[in-house]
């Protein structure tokens, strides 16, 4: 895993710490197939940009399913403000 | 010192059973009991008005006093749904069916989830700044007036109920300050109604929630110039158990100072405050509380409440 997707299993395990994100293929996965229920997921959105300290739009929030979307999302973000993950 | 004597409440007995909705909203029991924290909602009557849960709030009050509660110099409704379209003024119905002396002051506040720690600073500064020596501070904001219950954001949460504080002189009063109080209306959308319909962003509603309120907790304390461990207890209004199991967190109090009763009625907007103050008033353990309410606005509001 990149240093990006151990820090977004990182985030989710202290949101649920019994999720299941245990190999690479975790991370494409759906929310719920790994046992983060839609609240958590809430939880895990919030704690994701203010650790990065990035704003995501709510639409595309929305749209993620899985922790390699996000990461994507992270990317870009990061990207957008001159930074790296 | 004038602070709260005593709280009556009125939930009502109709109840909507969040575990028989599973089906058709998805959901499990662990998401009912340990992430919504609510098992069932409570449900008005449909021909019950929010004045007439006022009264019933005051006549517990009156049993839970074993007096008649006498001369009301100042009666306050903390409402968001009031009787009809507002005209007149839900305070003034409920003075009409007490039968209140034409001296006695009414007004409503139009406040949500906040309305109750504004209101206790409304009300006890108004009768303060008027040498008014007893008053009424009543919550009563039925949702079940606008909620969808298609809506699984809302319908699954949000419960009827009313409350009714009796602010007075007397030995042992709970004295409500200091205050600070917040407001971010340009975010409003994120919980409002819409042409007589709830609509609520959960998730703008938890972010809000669990970033606005913590800053504010810590705020008073430093004003105060206490600790949390000072604190007997931190009530917290009952958004929903994530939203209060989260603030514990963010905060760093042990949960056993922070406790939850939303299971059997759910989010009762302004009431969920007082609700979980009523029982809690005659503790002889308990002299210092911090009060949050926080939401529909956004607004949010924090005090302590010190026994004398």
């Amino acid at each position: 895993m990149t240093p990006l997707q151990q820090t977004l299993v990182r985030l989710s395990l202290e949101v649920n710490s019994k999720a299941t994100l245990n190999e690479a293929a975790d991370l494409d996965r759906k929310f719920g197939e790994v046992g983060i229920d839609s609240l958590e997921a809430m939880s895990l959105m919030l704690a994701v940009t203010e650790h990065f300290g990035i704003t995501i739009p709510d639409a595309e929030i929305d749209a993620v399913m899985t922790l390699n979307e996000l990461a994507r999302l992270v990317e870009r973000e990061l990207a957008n403000a001159g930074r790296q993950a | 010192m004038m602070g709260i004597v005593a709280i009556g409440k009125y939930i009502p007995v109709g109840r909507e059973s969040n575990y028989a909705k599973k089906a058709q909203f998805e959901i499990d029991d662990e998401f009912i009991r340990d992430k919504l924290g609510v098992e069932a909602v409570s449900r008005k009557a449909p021909d019950e008005e929010t004045s007439d849960m006022c009264v019933k709030a005051c006549a517990d009050l009156e049993s839970r006093l074993r007096r008649r509660i006498g001369t009301v110099d100042c009666l306050v409704v903390c409402t968001q749904n009031p009787d009809g379209a507002g005209l007149p003024h839900t305070s003034a119905i409920v003075h009409g069916k007490l039968g209140l002396p034409q001296d006695c002051a009414c007004f409503d506040v139009a406040l949500g989830c906040s309305g109750y720690v504004y209101g206790l600073s409304i009300i006890s500064s108004f009768m303060r700044g008027n040498g008014l020596s007893r008053g009424l501070l009543l919550t009563a904001d039925p949702y079940s007036k606008i909620i969808d219950p298609q809506d699984k954001s809302t319908v699954l949460l949000f419960g009827d109920a009313a409350t009714a504080t009796l602010l007075e002189d007397a030995p042992g009063a709970w004295v409500p300050g200091p205050f600070r109080f917040g407001t971010s209306g340009k975010d409003g959308g994120a919980l409002e109604n819409r042409r007589g319909a709830l609509h609520m962003n959960g998730r703008a509603v938890f972010n809000f929630s669990v970033t606005a309120v913590p800053p504010q907790v810590n705020a008073l304390l430093k004003d105060a110039g206490l600790d949390p461990a000072a604190i007997d207890l931190f009530l917290f209004h009952q958004g929903s158990k994530f939203i209060v199991d989260n603030l514990t967190k963010r905060l760093g109090l042990p949960p056993e100072k922070v406790p939850m009763n939303l299971a059997g009625q759910g989010n009762t907007v302004s009431s969920s405050l007082p609700l979980l103050l009523q029982d809690r008033l005659d503790d002889a353990r308990l002299s210092r509380l911090l009060l949050s309410g926080f939401g529909v606005g956004l607004s949010w509001a924090s005090c302590l409440l010190t026994r004398t």
